[in-house]
């Protein structure tokens, strides 16, 4: 089962590869966004007196910084912004992890079209016809949607780095962070196969695409904490698995705010909320692997 | 036993649409078995149900003594299905599309590379092996998708349309292709709308239309059965001669009109000499003489009340379509 999907995960490897044009545009979109807002947003908030000026420009009450500093150290706003200060957290420290979340995202979450070519075109018959387990199709193809957004996702990484977003918590931390991008890889990857088995044409799947990944995009707090949202806003936040990759990757990265005593920034005092992450995920992707698989059972005989 | 073995398979599509009515044939091993009809006869339908990829409403369909419906994986891997869509992978090398073949068919390693340069040879590839496929034109897709269907030495080879719009040279060749294929053993079973493809490369041909099989036989019998070949004579006297005429054994019908006479007969060359002879001992005058072979547009004709001839353009027309579609793809 897992051979055959290997080699069903190896040809729509070799299709990526050979679409230069798409490898292109699926990174310089995330960069454009990485340079352009990071930096810019990092100019408002450090050139001019940082904290106050993206209070301003997001309009609530505590600071983008704050968001995940209080939350994890569960201290008062005021003594947050002491350690904020101390710690320096750029924007671009703050917004790069969300650029990765969407990154893998929107990597994966069009993989569904490679079904609904392949029934188009007669593949898919060719396929059902090799003496190969039904299932191990599915899992092929989102096997590799699943690798497809880990690479994407580990490019932005590490061109954020190179740009200068930090990353605190080291070689543990980006390990961790490579877990929950697989599992969202996985989880967005089996739903658009769901997507793909039921749906006929591939204008119907970029429709709902489209229209599903824009709130998603926003809502995942890649841009601003959930925390600085409007009430409805975070109700639907909180529905998205997006914004528990987000919130798992920045975690992971920058970690607990420790280190101002002198310590490594450690994973250990996130490890809570990194808990519930995992599980909002796991929740997710388990349900959608399910679903793809009994669409995908009832779709072939 | 048979090799394959259809009893009363029915297909029913979304409750009410009828694809296949009963049908009922056997296919020996080592046969080259066509199918002919035109566009919605339930060739296709039949095609998919043999190779496991759909399931019939009724009925039995064994292929090499297993059931398709019920051990469907042993089917599989007894058999190769060249589809009507060419579907081999556009974005992957020629050798690449039967590298993947071999994977998901279990060959081993060592048998795959060997294999593959010898279904390359096969259907004349080797040189563009390592050429993307979207670079190949309709007829060498074609044969790659047969070098495909052959890869994993099947017992029984499907074949939709196999030379649908293909010109007249690259269908000569998987002719060929097939004839030297069917010569090493292996089963053929081709659908086709062409009548000239079922008459020169089937042994045996079934007659299907709207779901139904019409006339069932070799081609040469199902001719035949039109009542034989036809003559065209033009004589000046056609009154006397005709008298004649059907009062001949070897002659099953003749008419006359405006001094030209039509006569049916089992075997016209055997029949043109005796005609001849006949004529000078009453003293007649042949002044020309035309022969014309049935064709099985004939015995189409004869078992549907309607033509073959009139589906072609359709055909062709949606696979020219087709193929249009396919390159805007990416």
């Amino acid at each position: 089962m897992l051979k055959e999907a290997c080699y069903v995960c190896e040809r729509e490897l070799k299709h990526f590869i050979r679409m230069r044009v798409q490898i292109i545009s699926s990174i310089v979109t995330p960069i454009v966004w990485l340079v352009f807002f990071g930096y810019s947003m990092n100019m408002m908030s450090s050139g001019l007196g940082g904290i106050n000026i993206l209070n301003v420009f997001i309009g609530g009450e505590r600071s983008v910084f704050l968001y995940f500093l209080t939350s994890a150290l569960n201290a008062t706003p005021l003594q947050s912004l002491v350690i904020q200060n101390y710690l320096g957290i750029s924007y671009l420290d703050f917004f790069y992890s969300g650029v990765i979340g969407v990154t893998v995202m929107f990597a994966c979450v069009f993989s569904g079209l490679s079904i609904i070519w392949d029934k188009r075109f007669g593949f898919f018959n060719k396929l059902l016809v090799a003496p190969i387990p039904r299932l191990s199709i599915m899992l092929g193809k989102t096997m590799y949607a699943t690798v497809r957004g880990l690479i994407q996702g580990v490019i932005i990484l590490g061109f954020s780095f190179l740009i200068g977003a930090r990353i605190r918590t080291g070689v543990v931390g980006v390990a961790l962070a490579l877990v929950f991008m697989l599992l969202l890889s996985l989880g967005f990857g089996a739903f658009s196969m769901s997507l793909g088995i039921k749906l006929a044409d591939q204008e119907a799947l970029f429709g709902i695409i489209n229209m599903i990944t824009l709130p998603l995009f926003i809502s995942s707090g890649a841009f601003m904490p959930v925390d600085t949202m409007p009430g409805w806003l975070q109700v639907i936040a909180y529905g998205n698995p997006l914004t528990y990759l987000v919130d798992a990757l920045r975690l992971c990265l920058l970690g607990g705010p420790y280190s101002a005593l002198g310590l490594p920034f450690s994973l250990i005092d996130v490890a809570p909320r990194l808990m519930r992450d995992l599980i909002a995920l796991s929740v997710f992707t388990g349900t959608f692997l399910i679903i793809g698989t009994l669409l995908f059972r009832g779709s072939v005989k | 036993m048979p090799i394959i073995e259809v009893r009363d398979l029915r297909k029913v599509y979304n409750g009410s649409v009828a694809a296949l009515k009963g049908i009922s044939f056997d296919v020996e091993e080592g046969e080259i078995f066509g199918f002919l009809g035109p566009n919605g006869a339930g060739k296709t339908t039949t095609v998919h149900i043999l190779c496991t990829l759909i399931t019939p409403t009724g009925g039995l369909a064994k292929v090499c003594g297993f059931d398709v419906v019920k051990e469907p994986d042993k089917v599989r891997r007894k058999i190769g299905f060249v589809p009507q869509d060419i579907s081999v992978d556009d974005d992957l090398t020629a050798r690449e599309n039967l590298e993947l073949h071999a994977k998901l068919y279990h060959m081993p390693r060592s048998l795959r590379e060997k294999r593959i340069e010898e279904m390359l040879e096969l259907v004349g590839l080797q040189e563009r092996a390592d050429s993307l496929v979207k670079t190949f034109s309709g007829g060498m897709r074609r044969r790659l998708e047969i070098a495909e269907g052959l890869l994993h030495s099947p017992e029984v080879l499907f074949l939709d349309e196999p030379t649908i719009g293909l010109d007249p040279a690259s269908r000569m060749t998987i002719w060929e292709q097939l004839r030297e294929l069917n010569k090493e053993g292996v089963t053929v079973f081709l659908t086709t709308h062409y009548m000239d493809e079922a008459d020169r490369l089937c042994d045996r041909v079934a007659i299907i239309d709207l779901g139904e099989i019409r006339a069932i036989g070799r081609p040469s019998e199902l001719k035949e059965e039109v009542g034989g070949d036809v003559l065209i004579l033009k004589t000046n006297n056609p009154d006397k001669l005709l008298e004649k005429l059907l009062s001949l054994p070897f002659v099953n019908s003749a008419t006359s009109q405006d001094g030209t006479l039509r006569i049916t007969v089992k075997s016209g060359e055997k029949a043109i000499p005796l005609i001849f002879e006949e004529a000078r001992s009453l003293g007649v005058n042949i002044e020309a003489v035309s022969l014309s072979k049935p064709t099985l547009d004939d015995v189409f004709v004869r078992h549907t009340g309607k033509s073959l001839r009139d589906e072609k353009i359709d055909m062709i027309e949606r696979f020219k379509q087709y193929m249009l579609m396919k390159r805007r793809r990416r």
